[in-house]
């Protein structure tokens, strides 16, 4: 994880620096005339924190902080400079210590907090508490779909699989979202219980004009039912409807994590690499490239 | 309040009585409005207690007594169903009647029958049936009728009941039609804008411009597609109404809009929450209603007409997403839900549309830090869309109107040209020829980029992105059509006239293109970095009258406001230009700094405008805190001969300003009282990008011989306000 980080780090575009530059200069300036203002400290530290200089942004929420000690949005971001400085019990603390103290005018940002808070707990492998956290992160009138995403990861976790699907289902049902229908499918698939998704993942087969992504799923279906040669035909075809999208630069990184997920599945382990290698540095999402990594330990 | 301005409130609300008793018969406004009358819609403005927290107060109170404060205007329509929306003030009993003709209006919904009500939560918005209004004035009752069981490609008349009592007009105003069954060969007329909610009369000369136009044509529009910052300066309730609704209502009754969220109004709007006025005001689709997979979140969404494809992406989102202190990537959601929907389209057109341009060098430039937000749609967005094979991509967010050769690939950063042009023509059939490709979606055969923030607000441009073909400085919107294999696109300008035209043909299996070396850009032209108000001495004539067109020195409002009631001046010389560099000075207590002996020599230095949280600034300063105070100094000379008289200050100012030269005072806004630290600042003033008029005559007095000094002192009205600007231009009239 630790090294996942620097290796992101060293690939942070160089722009991002030169902007953040000015901003922060600015800010400086103003900082000198009105030094009293926790603000200008908290918008520098962010501008520091998206160009990942750390210690500076690290000093500048402090210095806020010495200002305002309850000012919760400072306090957000110095637990994720502490996860990222490699303590991730001493961001947690400062997490939860900063959501005890949080003053009124600050509640809005609670669902954000219980949200870092939850993905700490997982980072750390405290799944029930982790599971509590992402519940209060959840209580908003219109929860983010990565957190119901989330949720489903830490039931998982758990090992309450049922909970997990149906907290998908539901969820799906509820918003209609099309990624936490296909969670729900994927799901369903990684527990052995393809077939109840069979018949959908068909329809869509017959519905869609990009094929590969479904070509994929019931491959995978086909797979754990020992139908090796239906499965292969399937992974062949996705990975030629793939190729040719893929054969521009900078190709799509999603399609990457798919075609990659095909040769992983086919056992072509090097190609599989290449696509995740690619993907991941087009900047994909581990969320995005979940199920080909998963593969890939396989 | 000054007293002063206390008796102009009271005469301007007597000139408007007249005007609201015609409005209040409920006769039909014509289809076709001209700028006043689109200005002055007969919708409400938020009354002064209203419990948000405007700044600004764009339009005088004028609901008539049908108690309507907010339409009705079309949102999301499907095959089989709209949505028709309406505030009402009162406690009506809401009715909605429609049918096949004006005079037999045979459906009816009421209230829990087909209409949902939504009000302010503190009023009331508990109910399964009474859902919660983000922001609206006390005691708003906004109404969303979903209108069910239609026919496909269908026109309908509807009207508004209170009860028994009609609260709209009979006739083509009130007309809806449902959508074609996606795949149908219809073909669709569609209105682009973008950057225009200021509530000025640029904005409403563009629109005039575009029914003008329509009405000429015969041209029926089959929807409004808007790009984005649709309510300056923070997508408020109150700015929602006097910025889009009042000015846009007209074609709104009869013309779906279907939003893409702009940046201001991402300051009030939260995507993935779905919470705020940008989230009352829209119904968009979230189950995939319209056609599409089922994004579940209004942000972002798709819906399909006949053989288009639209697809409408949230880029303030997807930006804002990667500065959140979060281990999970917020902002997943709409990229995977992307690549969804692209899947399983299989229609003739894709297009494509959000607020942050991926190529622009207007008031915005793509390919510096500043606009990050540009390179992730570039970066981002379309990977995905052009291996769907997109065709057309439209955006704002940069004043101005660009229009991309035919383009594929191109992401790096800063952009360039080489091998990324697939078409090096200018598009237009009357030209070097229509762009072709092959009939269907076909991954990356190349599609155009329209940038069209030119809707309402100042132009600006940075230079020139070298994918671009047309490069226009001129106010105006975007019109295209869809006819079987042929899309056809225009740029309106605001006077009406056809500022660009291209074309795109999609027909049997064009052969791959070479990618061109070399591509011919734009016509070179002069990098204007600030706009004039009237042209610089020794210009064409033409960019005279562009730089007219450009920046227009703001009318006197219609309402009780702040803003100065001079006209400027034709033809004036500028002593000290728009964006000349400045002396200033942030708080501090800095004595005679007005006089022309003060040694300012410790004080920063920046080009105009100053300020902070509009995107209007070039020098940023947060003139934020108890009694903050802005002052700025500049050195002019005044020509030998000149009639001291004739000195004037253009200025664009939020919230108000005091002017001294040589250490007098000579002129100040009307909301301030006092000086130094301890001046108050009474009604709150929007820069709106405009440039205001103050003679100077009150000057001559103190002028002398060489060398004299302008110090302009800036306030804001509230030390957490959210923006700030000054910009001011010093002017001598002929």
């Amino acid at each position: 994880m630790r090294l996942r980080f620097l290796l992101l780090l060293w690939a942070l575009p160089v722009w991002a620096h030169h902007d953040a530059a000015v901003t922060i200069a600015e800010l400086t300036e103003q900082i000198a005339r009105s030094p009293a203002l926790p603000e200008l400290y908290y918008q520098r530290g962010v501008e520091e924190y998206s160009t990942q200089q750390l210690p500076a942004a690290r000093a500048d929420f402090e210095l806020a902080l010495k200002l305002r000690p309850d000012y919760l949005p400072a306090k957000r971001y110095l637990a994720m400079i502490t996860n990222l400085e490699g303590h991730p019990e001493r961001a947690l603390e400062v997490l939860q210590e900063a959501i005890r103290q949080a003053p009124q005018e600050h509640q809005f940002l609670m669902p954000s907090c219980h949200q870092l808070e939850a993905e700490l707990l997982v980072q750390l492998k405290r799944f029930s508490p982790a599971l509590t956290a992402v519940k209060l992160a959840l209580d908003t009138p219109v929860p983010a779909l990565e957190t119901l995403r989330l949720q489903a990861q830490i039931l998982r976790e758990l090992g309450q699989d049922e909970a997990a699907l149906n907290s998908l289902k539901e969820a799906w049902l509820k918003t209609r979202a099309v990624i936490l229908r296909n969670e729900w499918f994927d799901t369903l698939i990684e527990l052995g219980r393809g077939e109840e998704a069979l018949p959908l993942i068909q329809e869509e087969l017959e519905n869609t004009r990009f094929r590969s992504s479904w070509l994929i799923r019931r491959a995978r279906i086909f797979l754990q039912q020992k139908r090796s040669a239906e499965a292969q035909a399937d992974l062949q075809a996705a990975i030629d409807e793939l190729t040719p999208r893929l054969a521009v630069t900078p190709p799509p990184a999603l399609l990457l994590c798919d075609r990659g997920l095909a040769f992983a599945l086919l056992g072509q382990i090097t190609p599989a690499e290449q696509d995740l290698a690619a993907a991941r540095q087009l900047g994909v999402s581990e969320t995005s490239c979940r199920l080909l990594v998963a593969s890939l330990r396989r | 309040m000054l007293p002063i301005f206390r008796k102009f409130l009271s005469l301007t609300a007597l000139a408007v009585v007249p005007w609201l008793s015609s409005c209040d018969k409920g006769s039909a406004t014509p289809a076709t409005p001209t700028a006043a009358a689109v200005a002055a819609t007969p919708t409400a403005a938020t009354p002064p207690s209203a419990p948000t927290t405007s700044k600004t107060a764009v339009t005088p109170d004028t609901t008539p007594k049908t108690g309507i404060s907010r339409g009705p205007y079309l949102q999301m329509a499907t095959t089989s169903s709209i949505n028709v929306v309406w505030r009402h003030r009162d406690e009506p009993s809401p009715i909605i009647k429609w049918g096949l003709t004006a005079d037999a209006l045979e459906h009816t919904a009421a209230l829990d029958k087909g209409i949902v009500q939504r009000r302010l939560a503190a009023e009331g918005a508990s109910s399964a049936q009474t859902l919660p209004l983000h922001s609206a004035p006390a005691k708003t009752k906004q109404f969303e009728a979903k209108l069910t069981g239609l026919e496909p490609d269908t026109k309908y008349y509807y009207a508004v009941f209170d009860g028994t009592k009609r609260l709209t007009a009979a006739g083509e105003d009130y007309t809806f039609r449902t959508l074609p069954v996606p795949g149908t060969a219809r073909p669709g007329w569609f209105w682009v804008a973008g950057d225009g909610g200021t509530g000025g009369t640029i904005q409403a000369a563009v629109h005039t411009a575009m029914a003008n136009f329509t009405k000429q044509k015969n041209i029926t529009l089959d929807g409004f597609l808007h790009v984005g910052d649709m309510a300056y300066q923070s997508g408020l309730d109150t700015e929602f109404q006097g910025r889009f609704f009042n000015m846009y209502g007209d074609t709104m009754r009869h013309t779906v809009c279907w939003p893409a969220m702009g940046n201001h109004e991402g300051k009030t709007s939260k995507g993935e929450a779905g919470v705020g006025p940008y989230y009352d005001s829209f119904v968009c689709p979230t189950k995939g209603e319209a056609g599409g997979v089922a994004s579940g979140r209004e942000a972002y969404y798709s819906f399909d007409f006949g053989q288009i494809h639209f697809v409408v992406l949230d880029s303030c989102q997807e930006a804002l997403a990667k500065k959140q202190p979060s281990l999970t990537a917020l902002g997943d959601a709409m990229i995977q839900w992307l690549k969804a929907d692209l899947e399983k389209s299989k229609a003739q057109w894709l297009i494509a549309y959000w607020h942050h341009p991926p190529y622009t060098k207007g008031s915005h430039d793509s390919d510096i830090p500043a606009d990050y937000e540009s390179r992730i749609t570039r970066e981002q967005f379309l990977p995905l869309l052009e291996s769907a094979g997109v065709d057309l991509i439209l955006s704002g967010h940069s004043h101005i109107y660009e229009r991309s050769m035919l383009i594929d690939r191109a992401h790096s950063t800063p952009t360039v040209a080489a091998n990324f042009v697939l078409d090096d023509g200018d598009g237009d059939p009357k030209g070097d020829g229509a762009y072709t490709k092959s009939a269907g979606l076909n991954p990356n055969e190349g599609f155009v980029a329209v940038v069209t923030g030119n809707a309402g607000t100042t132009l600006k441009r940075v230079g020139t992105i070298p994918l671009m073909k047309k490069i226009i400085l001129e106010h105006g919107s975007v019109l295209f059509n869809v006819d079987g294999d042929t899309l056809n696109g225009i740029m309106l300008n605001k006077a009406g006239e056809q500022s660009d035209v291209f074309t795109i043909t999609k027909q049997g299996q064009v052969p791959a293109k070479n990618r061109i070396a070399s591509p011919k850009p734009a016509p070179p032209m002069p990098v204007i970095r600030t706009v004039k108000a009237d042209g610089a001495p020794g210009e064409s004539k033409e960019k005279e009258d562009k730089a007219k067109s450009e920046k227009e020195v703001k009318e006197p409002a219609t309402g009780p406001d702040q803003r100065s009631r001079h006209t400027a001046p034709a033809g004036a010389t500028d002593l000290i230009a728009p964006g000349a560099t400045w002396k200033y000075l942030l708080n501090g207590t800095p004595g005679d700094w007005h006089n022309p002996a003060y040694d300012d020599t410790a004080w920063l230095s920046g080009p105009a405008g100053f300020g902070y949280g509009d995107d209007d600034d070039v020098t940023r300063v947060d003139v934020k805190g108890p009694q903050a105070i802005l002052r700025i100094r500049h050195e002019f000379t005044l020509p030998a001969g000149a009639d001291p008289k004739k000195l004037g200050l253009l200025i664009s100012y939020d919230d108000a300003f005091i002017a001294y030269v040589n250490g007098h005072e000579v002129t100040r806004s009307l909301n301030i009282k006092g000086n130094g630290p301890t001046a108050t600042v009474g009604k709150p003033h929007e820069a709106d990008d405009t440039f205001e008029y103050f003679p100077l005559d009150a000057a001559a007095a103190f002028l002398v011989p060489g060398k004299n000094i302008i110090g302009i002192s800036g306030y804001n009205d509230d030390p957490k306000s959210s923006d700030f600007s000054l910009h001011p231009q010093l002017i001598l009239a002929k």
